[in-house]
């Protein structure tokens, strides 16, 4: 245990330190900086903003200023972790992803304290969304297989795997805002404003979830164990919610990682159309706005999350099979 | 004895064996194709991709009015079904721009059936008063263009890299799996919209250079999906490897090229076939996720992602022009289900290990 | 000693596809108390089919049961309702299967599956259900039982899983055990273990028990009385050692032919019976063993052979045999002895 935990955090160390360095590097191996696009500045506005982002710096010195609390910046004198933003930032390795290069006021820190419980809250309720129906359709499916329930909901998982998000995003806007007028169009707020887009985000990966769920649930109940447990004179209550539900969902349990990065990778487009301030939101403008510091904060916070959460279903898929030993994975 | 008679049930050899000379087994392409014959919904799929892919290579051949074509004063205008207006006059061949020069012949020839005569606004206008109908049909030239391509560099990559840690197997093969898990686990999508983004900033010093952004669009594209392709391959190799068969063809003396193409190839084709048609859906997908963040194919182009994006803003509370949404959606939607369809179909006819129970 | 279990004319098909497949057909069989009746025959011979429909467990669909009568104690089980049957498996009849390794639960550990049948039926509280599950447990002759109850089935050997099961089936101590092919999966030196186990369980508590298997060293060792089948049919019914000394039917010598021995020569070739077991949703209109018999006639290949007494002069006892040329099987054979 303690063993497959340190060398996951190797693992992790490595894979985000590989995130770090490409994305750094690639974002400084496009030439021009990130102010060309604003309105002429004259040159000495110019210099000053580089210097106070030390876009001056060689590249090696712009590098471990980035990465880590490294005291670079003979100016300013040593500070730790970034405080006033014109001081030297702490560096990624401490948790301080520095200024943002577009909104001048926020550090992006700010931005992602700001917009990430909202993204997760979306992302939640996405999942949540996605694990209900998908769950229960696959249990239904295999439990009622070749009926016209299980015709029903396999076409309906096919058509929802096939759909983009944005797809069914259109047709639940227009059915349950404009239609039915059950829910508010976009923005944030409450409680009711997550619902649609979450169910927007949620509803491909409830139908992949429902294929996954239906092929296990009819594997698991083809099994002799099944048999036994019918044999031994169990409810059929009993045989599916003791013997055959714990097998069945084993390749939902495995699928809950890539899950959780394609719900944070669909959050983008959906806060786009729902108008919801999340960090998917602010991660489109800033790749669009050349906002580097901003974009690559979120492109590394979503890699420290996606790699924790693996981590986290790996754990959850031992104590679900006894038969899996940690130390393989 | 009685026990004679038991040896061979009372036939001679001879019998025998013209009987097991009859007797063929079915290689396995025969046997995929006949599954494949036998499963209607991925022979339908198959017919309607067909269609689709007809409709959109022809797209210059058919009388329908250009998709660049603007007419500014007008609102969205709604559909008027065939029965009400087939078609009109007023069609030129100006109102294109960059056609290769099949696209021109299809187009003159076009002009020479039909003269100016298009269809009507069979299925409405958008905002800039183009014709629906005529984008949908031209946009799905680029998202299968990108599609085919991106699913190709991710072939190539994914198939060599696969193969090659495969069958060097050892430390090599671990190294390179290693690496593959490390870009499994990094949300490449984040990657990719910023790499994105700061080549579109770079677009027009990257055309001087006579590198167009639509091919770094589908490499890039291509890049990123691979690695399932890698990893499919690495296994399939690795399993095949050390499978009886293989062994039996090397204690038999078959040679090392012998058993690469005449028993390895063969057998990961089938699994590379099938992970293709459902890789293809899935850059189909990205396509027009990416061009709806703005960042794929740029206007005058239109691709289907474009068109979604349209379709977006085509959707307020004072008034929704629903033509924009619902032909949009529904061309998409039946080109994905039909790919994933046939995936499913392809990948029961050719793995029958990987199928789903029914 | 009375009938405890008592099957009349039980036949299953399973409606597919491809057709329809007769898996049984028209089976009837009955087995007394602390007695085993053996029920062989080749894989798809219907004989596991059949003793699955005993307890309901056939899947329906596909599967179609039709039965005259299965009786326990009396008890007509085709009668009762889904409750009252499932109040019978694992209770007064339980089963035991073919492969230890798949037949139990790979994700719950072996005490909770012992435990749910004491729970299920008895009401047993957890506690309670824990002592009696590992005094079952020492029954079987597992070593440290109370350990055992906590660990998972991947953690112990094939003959302590195959235990596990024999443990679990006996645990309300049934008045009839039905063991699928109980050892086949199982090394020789565990399947002796095994089977003289059974043999003990059977002493001591007067089951009655139904062995489903395909091995005649497995019959010759346990059984009392024998039932051959062959595409759903029984096709003889014996006494176990007058079978082996003289099989009245045509398969049932095969089979005994194919079994090797060691007292013959070494470098003789193994008999092994010539073509395929029928398809079974394809059968012909005579009697099914006809394409493989080499006793057939013509009159063999248009009318199905029934089970039949058949007077026998040397070992005396009630045998039957389906088989139209059972006379001249009993000279050749005769002719051997």
């Amino acid at each position: 245990m303690l063993g497959f935990l340190l060398r996951r955090a190797l693992w992790f160390a490595i894979t985000v330190w590989i995130v770090i360095t490409v994305s750094f590097f690639l974002m400084r191996a496009v030439p021009g900086g990130p102010f060309d696009t604003d309105r002429a500045i004259d040159a000495a506005i110019e210099k000053n903003l580089a210097a106070r982002y030390h876009l001056d710096w060689p590249l090696w010195k712009q590098y471990l200023q980035y990465l880590g609390p490294f005291n670079l910046d003979e100016t300013h004198g040593a500070t730790l972790a970034g405080g006033d933003g014109s001081s030297s930032f702490g560096g990624v390795l401490v948790g301080d992803f520095g200024p943002s290069f577009k909104y001048r006021d926020f550090s992006v820190n700010d931005i992602i304290a700001q917009s990430l419980p909202i993204s997760i809250a979306l992302g939640t309720v996405a999942l949540a969304w996605a694990l209900l129906l998908g769950l229960s359709a696959g249990i239904l499916s295999a439990v009622w297989r070749g009926s016209g329930v299980d015709l029903g909901l396999r076409l309906a998982a096919t058509t929802g795997i096939a759909l983009p998000n944005f797809v069914v995003a259109l047709f639940l806007i227009v059915l349950f805002v404009f239609e039915v007028e059950l829910f508010p169009v976009a923005g944030w707020g409450s409680l009711s404003h997550l619902a649609l887009p979450g169910l927007a985000l949620g509803g491909p990966f409830a139908a992949y979830i429902a294929r996954l769920t239906r092929t296990g649930m009819l594997e698991v109940l083809s099994q002799e164990y099944i048999r036994t447990a019918h044999a031994k004179g169990l409810p059929p209550r009993l045989v599916l919610l003791r013997h055959a539900i714990r097998g069945g969902i084993l390749p939902v349990v495995s699928y809950l990682g890539p899950a959780t990065a394609g719900i944070l990778t669909g959050s983008l487009v959906i806060e786009k159309i729902f108008a919801i301030p999340g960090t998917g939101t602010h991660f489109v403008n800033s790749a669009l706005n050349r906002d580097y510091t901003l974009a690559m904060g979120v492109t590394i916070l979503y890699t420290v999350l996606v790699y924790s959460l693996n981590t986290l279903v790996d754990l959850a898929y031992t104590v679900l099979d006894p038969r899996i030993e940690l130390e393989e994975a | 004895m009685p026990g004679e008679r038991w040896d061979l049930g009372g036939r001679d050899l001879e019998e025998l064996l013209v009987e097991a000379r009859e007797f063929k087994g079915e290689s396995l392409w025969q046997d995929a194709r006949r599954r494949l014959l036998a499963n209607r919904s991925a022979l339908v799929s198959l017919v309607v991709l067909g269609v689709i892919g007809l409709i959109s290579f022809g797209a210059p051949l058919l009388p329908l009015p250009s998709p660049q074509a603007l007419d500014l004063q007008l609102e969205p205008q709604p559909p008027r079904p065939p029965w009400v207006e087939l078609g009109r006059g007023g069609w030129t061949a100006d109102d294109y721009d960059e056609l290769s020069a099949l696209d021109g012949l299809m187009l003159r020839t076009r002009a020479y059936l039909f003269g100016d005569w298009q269809t009507g606004r069979w299925f409405g206008t958008d905002t800039m008063g183009r014709d629906v109908l005529a984008r949908i049909v031209w946009g799905s030239r680029v998202s299968i263009v990108v599609a085919l391509v991106a699913t190709l560099c991710s072939l190539v990559i994914g198939v060599t890299y696969g193969a090659a840690a495969g069958l060097l197997g050892g430390r090599v093969d671990n190294a390179m799996m290693r690496l593959v898990d490390i870009l499994y686990s990094i949300p490449f999508i984040f990657l990719v919209i910023f790499v994105l983004s700061l080549i579109m900033e770079r677009r027009s010093e990257l055309e001087d250079m006579g590198i167009r952004f639509m091919h770094v669009f589908y490499v890039i594209l291509g890049l990123i999906y691979w690695l399932t392709m890698a990893r499919v391959v690495r296994g399939q190799v690795l399993s095949l490897k050390s499978s009886e068969f293989i062994e039996a063809a090397r204690v038999l003396g078959a040679s090392t090229r012998r058993i690469l193409f005449a028993h390895l190839v063969p057998n990961v084709l089938s699994i590379v076939i099938v992970y293709l048609t459902l890789t293809i859906p899935a850059v189909m997908l990205f396509e027009a996720f990416i061009s709806f963040l703005g960042l794929g194919v740029q206007p005058p182009d239109v691709s289907w992602g474009l068109l979604a994006v349209d379709s977006v803003e085509a959707i307020n509370p004072v008034r929704s022009y629903w033509w924009l949404v619902a032909p949009i959606s529904c061309a998409m939607g039946a080109t994905l289900l039909a790919l994933n369809v046939l995936g499913d179909g392809l990948r029961d006819a050719l793995d029958p290990k990987l199928r789903e129970k029914d | 000693m009375g009938r405890v279990l008592e099957v009349e004319d039980l036949s299953v098909r399973f409606e597919t596809r491809g057709g329809t497949v007769r898996a049984v057909d028209g089976v009837s069989f009955h087995v007394e108390e602390g007695e085993t009746l053996s029920i062989v025959g080749e894989s798809g011979s219907g004989k596991t089919v059949a003793s699955l429909a005993v307890l309901g467990l056939v899947p329906c669909p596909p599967g179609v049961v039709e039965a005259r009568r299965v009786a326990l104690e009396g008890r007509d089980l085709l009668t009762l309702s889904p409750a009252e049957l499932r109040a019978v498996r694992g209770n007064e009849v339980s089963m035991i299967f073919q492969d230890p390794m798949t037949s139990l639960n790979p994700l719950l550990t072996v005490g909770r599956q012992l435990s749910e049948v004491l729970e299920v039926h008895r009401g047993t509280s957890p506690r309670e259900a824990r002592v009696l599950c590992a005094k079952g447990l020492s029954e079987v002759g597992i070593p440290a039982p109370e350990e055992r109850l906590d660990a998972y089935p991947h953690e112990l050997s094939g003959g302590m899983r195959q235990r596990v099961m024999i443990a679990m089936a006996l645990l309300l101590e049934p008045r009839v055990l039905i063991a699928d092919e109980p050892t086949t999966a199982l090394d020789v030196t565990i399947q002796a273990q095994i089977l003289e186990l059974l043999r003990k369980l059977q002493q001591d508590h007067g089951t009655a028990i139904v062995l489903v298997t395909h091995d005649m060293g497995v019959v010759a060792g346990q059984a009392d009385r024998v039932h051959v089948m062959y595409a759903g049919r029984i096709v003889e019914d014996s006494a176990t050692r007058p079978l082996f000394s003289n099989p009245l039917h045509p398969y049932s010598r095969g089979l005994l032919e194919s079994v090797p021995t060691l007292d013959g020569d070494a470098t003789a070739k193994l008999h092994s019976i010539p073509g395929q077991p029928p398809d079974l949703a394809d059968l012909p209109p005579g009697c099914a063993f006809a394409p493989r018999c080499p006793l057939v006639r013509e009159h063999c290949e248009r009318e199905v052979p029934p089970l039949a007494a058949v007077a026998l002069s040397q070992d005396g006892g009630e045998r039957r045999s389906a088989c139209f040329e059972v006379d001249r099987l009993r000279d050749t054979v005769g002719g051997e002895a």
